[in-house]
């Protein structure tokens, strides 16, 4: 196997790693598809689609009252069997940092130099405003009632916005500290790690305003639906 | 129905009624439309979704991953006539000049 494939079916295997369960079923089925395709480079394109395709499928434009009603219905749903079912699911990502804070803060702990005490200071205070604002979210009531879709829009505006607004108290919350992680990392790391974080960083805040642009523009075209409708 | 129209759906449905009781993989019709991975497979998805496409693992045999596998539903495959049609009429609704001032 050449160099090229075996990238891209790591890079499929790893996309299905990430994909969420709902969309993990069709991740599978595009990883599968790389043996099979011609040609090496095309194997790759494909392997990059996989990422491609989990982003367009998420969040293709709006354009009817049918699939907004669709995916608001489908957004709340989810919310729904979060709180109500999936426990792991609702409580992973606080669990997640809690052990961050004991890996991070036993590093404090042995650290010799004034340079690491600041970087894992930095990490340790990142996962742990990222620990308390996932616990105090763990569990959202306010999921609307079935067949409210009035309701049910507004919910689903509120979380987009809240998610993605640069208004947004939670998106600066959850942004800073992964910033205040990543650069308390780079301080402690070597020169290798610190270009490797570095172009984590760069990729990570080309998504970030991708995702803008797209929330962005999804909200636009909800509010001009609702605007069209009354 | 729910499903947006779009020119890569279109293509997508004109594609799966050239064998509509065929099995297919998800390459080939990436293949045959000349349609990206990225592209293709948010479609088959809401297809899916809207319950247009059935879908299946195949089964293989041992030591070798199973591939899915996908086929229009019989409102799927209603759909996509409708699609066709509605296609065909637009096409020959339109003068071939291009009718306008006359």
């Amino acid at each position: 196997m050449t160099l090229v494939r075996g990238l891209a079916q790591k890079l499929s295997s790893h996309v299905v790693k990430l994909a969420s369960p709902g969309a993990k079923e069709w991740v599978q089925a595009l990883a599968r598809e790389v043996d099979f395709i011609e040609g090496d480079w095309n194997a790759l394109a494909w392997a990059f689609g996989s990422v491609r395709a989990l982003f367009g499928y998420r969040l293709a434009p709006i354009r009817s009252w049918d699939e907004l009603s669709f995916t608001v219905e489908k957004f709340a749903e989810q919310k729904r069997h979060r709180v109500n079912d999936a426990w792991v699911a609702t409580n992973f990502g606080w669990l997640n940092m809690l052990l961050g804070i004991s890996n991070f803060g036993s590093d404090l702990l042995r650290a010799a130099t004034t340079r690491n005490r600041i970087g894992y200071g930095m990490a340790v205070f990142g996962t742990l405003i990222l620990t308390i604002y996932f616990f105090l979210r763990r569990a959202d009531p306010n999921v609307p009632d079935r067949g409210d879709l009035t309701a049910m829009t507004r919910f689903y505006q509120r979380e987009l916005w809240r998610a993605c607004s640069l208004s947004s108290p939670d998106l600066w919350i959850v942004d800073l500290s992964i910033l205040a992680i990543i650069v308390g990392m780079v301080m402690v790391q070597g020169p290798a790690w610190q270009t490797a974080l570095g172009i984590f960083l760069a990729i990570g805040f080309g998504l970030f305003l991708q995702m803008q642009r797209i929330v962005r523009r999804r909200l636009e075209q909800i509010e001009a639906l609702l605007h069209g409708r009354n | 129905m729910k499903m947006r129209r779009s020119l890569q759906t279109t293509q997508v449905l004109a594609e799966f009624l050239n064998s509509a009781q065929e099995w297919r993989y998800g390459y080939d019709l990436s293949r045959n439309t000349g349609l990206k991975s990225g592209t293709l497979y948010p479609i088959l998805m809401r297809l899916a979704e809207h319950g247009l496409l059935e879908t299946s693992w195949e089964t293989t045999e041992e030591g070798r991953p199973p591939r899915h596998l996908y086929k229009l539903t019989h409102a799927g495959a209603r759909y996509a006539y409708e699609q066709r049609n509605a296609e065909a009429a637009k096409v020959l609704g339109e003068p071939a000049w291009g009718g306008a001032g006359l």
